[in-house]
């Protein structure tokens, strides 16, 4: 009703005035239910009269080319958007004159410029750039085919401070013109960021250099001085033997107790000596590490033991699982724990010792436990500690450098070491092990528990 | 100047503390009657090849064996033994090597200077004694008493 109300009002129009009538865009209901829309000229055809007397009307359906002008529309708008908001700055210059013909707004702020500001100048004219800068950059495009990447460049405005930027660009046809489209990003940040790392890993490597002389000078003031302390040790030892020797008989009962004090601390200096080189050795070596056997190491202890001390204890062994050891060092270590616990229950009617491995959430962790005196889990912090001892020399021998050794072996095995213990209810000595493949029980030729 | 013709072992050791210990124990097995003992590098050089003090020793009459220390003045232990394995005339000589730690053996053994009988001081010995066998110095056993 209303199309048809519309349609005879413009057809009296033309043909009441006798005018042509464009009618750009109307929209109408198609028979088939949907919209259209269509851009119609009228055109009044005059009789013989003169006076228009018919009406030709010519439509065309415009419907697409509207849909198409709207998705170009709409197109232009995202981009529009999409240019206005970046976080980067965004220009088009004519490659010709170098004149600017758009800027979004980032690259004003940027610049400290206004969008009206740039029409018709260059970067050198708005201050951004030096005529020498500009050329060699241009240049640079060119080379390239109007393709940059990446090119870094100091900014350094009149007023305000200066920045690092970072520009990309391409030649591409902007309103009918050969024309560069550039991004810039404020990559300052970026850049102090990277200075200050380079600088603190300057450091670092002078840190880590000043940290390998220390290390190398311990290692040798270390080995000199138990080197230069054996000489004159191994005086006093000889000289007291010496005496012994040659003028026991002249010696009363006190005499002779004296001088056997003389070389029982003259011994007892010597072992220090020892230990002393031992740890410090320790520093130095480098561990290589492979699967091994460990009811097999620990034999191997057992031998070594049984022919240098003679202990009651009953020691049994469990299953042990193999692990990823240096053989050397890993004999050290239960060497010093296997010899503590015989020690530290050597005063028991009945010693016991029982060595044993379990897997527990990705570590292997071998303990050896006894039932000697233990220790008051008071004094913990001093156990591992170098030449420290928890017991009184008369009561047990020791330098109180084995625990100390032990630790720095895990350590190095990248393992732990701990222990539980109460007074006169024995102790429980284990460390852990990374289980970097799955643990294997190692078998036995003599079958499961061994009795020593 | 002692009678330097027939040594039979020189003694090569600065501290004359370990020489007394070392000395003793050789004498108290009868080898220390042809010992001769100097006192630095330079000294031990001069008596094996017949020069500066020692120029009226004949150089044909060596040494039977040479027990060397390590850390000498003028001329290092490991300097004397190299002079003495290098030259024709005189590598045949037998040397035992005087070391205060297993330490020192492993640094000698990696001069690889044909070495093969160490003694660690103080010198036991029968540690002594297991050298000079290793080094075949029958000799040696026929003059040692009993105990």
């Amino acid at each position: 009703e209303e199309q048809a109300d519309f349609f005879t009002t413009k057809d009296r129009e033309v043909l009441g005035k006798g005018v042509l009538v464009d009618i750009p865009e109307e929209k109408i209901q198609a028979a088939a239910g949907d919209e259209r829309w269509l851009h119609t000229k009228k055109i009044p055809l005059r009789g013989s009269d003169g006076k228009p007397a018919f009406l030709l009307g010519i439509s065309e359906d415009i419907t697409e080319k509207r849909a198409r002008e709207e998705e170009l529309r709409r197109s232009n708008d995202r981009f529009d958007k999409i240019l206005k908001m970046s976080p980067t700055a965004i220009f088009v210059s004519e490659v010709e004159t170098g004149f600017f013909l758009y800027v979004n707004e980032t690259f004003c702020r940027l610049f400290q410029v206004s969008g009206k500001e740039v029409a018709g100048k260059t970067s050198v004219d708005l201050g951004i750039s030096t005529p020498e800068r500009r050329a060699e950059i241009t240049q640079n495009m060119m080379r390239n085919n109007g393709r940059v990447r990446g090119l870094e460049f100091r900014y350094e405005p009149a007023h305000g401070e200066a920045a690092d930027l970072l520009m990309s660009s391409e030649i591409v046809e902007f309103e009918g013109k050969k024309c560069f489209l550039g991004s810039i990003s404020d990559i300052t940040e970026r850049k102090r960021s990277e200075e200050k790392i380079a600088r603190l890993n300057d450091e670092l490597e002078e840190s880590l250099r000043q940290l390998g002389t220390v290390n190398k000078e311990l290692e040798a003031f270390t080995y000199s001085v138990s080197h230069d302390l054996r000489a004159p040790l191994r005086a006093v030892s000889g000289y007291a033997n010496m005496l012994e020797e040659e003028y026991n008989q002249l010696l009363d009962e006190e005499g002779r107790r004296l001088l056997g004090v003389i070389r029982y601390n003259a011994k007892k200096m010597g072992q220090l000596i020892d230990d002393l080189l031992a740890f410090s050795r320790l520093g130095r070596k480098e561990i290589e590490t492979r699967p091994e056997n460990m009811q097999t190491l620990v034999e191997g202890v057992m031998i070594e033991l049984r022919k240098t001390i003679d202990y009651k204890a009953k020691i049994t062994i469990g299953e042990l699982h193999t692990a990823n050891v240096d053989y050397g060092l890993m004999h050290q270590v239960f060497l010093n724990l296997i010899s503590n616990a015989i020690k530290y229950s050597s005063k028991k009617k009945k010693p016991e010792i029982s060595i044993s491995s379990e897997v527990r959430e990705g570590e292997i962790i071998y303990s050896i436990r006894d039932n000697g005196v233990g220790f008051d889990m008071r004094y913990y912090d001093k156990l591992f500690g170098v030449f420290q001892r928890l017991h009184k020399m008369e009561e047990f021998e020791g330098t109180g450098v084995g625990l100390a050794i032990v630790q720095r072996i895990i350590s190095k095995h990248r393992g732990r070491v701990w222990a539980e213990a109460a007074v006169n209810k024995g102790a429980n000595f284990s460390f852990s092990l990374p289980a970097e493949k799955p643990a294997s029980l190692t078998q036995t030729a003599y079958g499961r528990n061994q009795e020593h | 100047m002692a009678e330097t013709r027939n040594i039979e072992i020189l003694l090569v050791e600065d501290n004359p503390n370990d020489a007394e210990m070392t000395i003793r124990a050789l004498k108290k097995n009868n080898l220390a009657n042809n010992l001769y003992h100097v006192s630095d590098g330079e000294e031990a050089l001069d008596f094996i090849f017949g020069r500066g003090q020692f120029s009226d020793r004949a150089r044909y009459n060596s040494p039977k064996l040479v027990i060397l220390d390590l850390k000498l003045p003028k001329v290092d232990g490991l300097e004397v033994l190299k002079e003495i394995k290098e030259n024709a005339e005189t590598k045949t000589i037998p040397v035992v090597i005087m070391t205060s730690s297993r330490e020192e053996r492993d640094l000698v053994d990696g001069y690889k200077l044909g070495v093969n009988s160490y003694v660690v001081k103080p010198v036991e010995f029968g540690d002594f004694m297991k050298a000079v066998t290793q080094l075949g110095l029958y000799w040696m056993l026929q003059n040692v008493t009993a105990g």
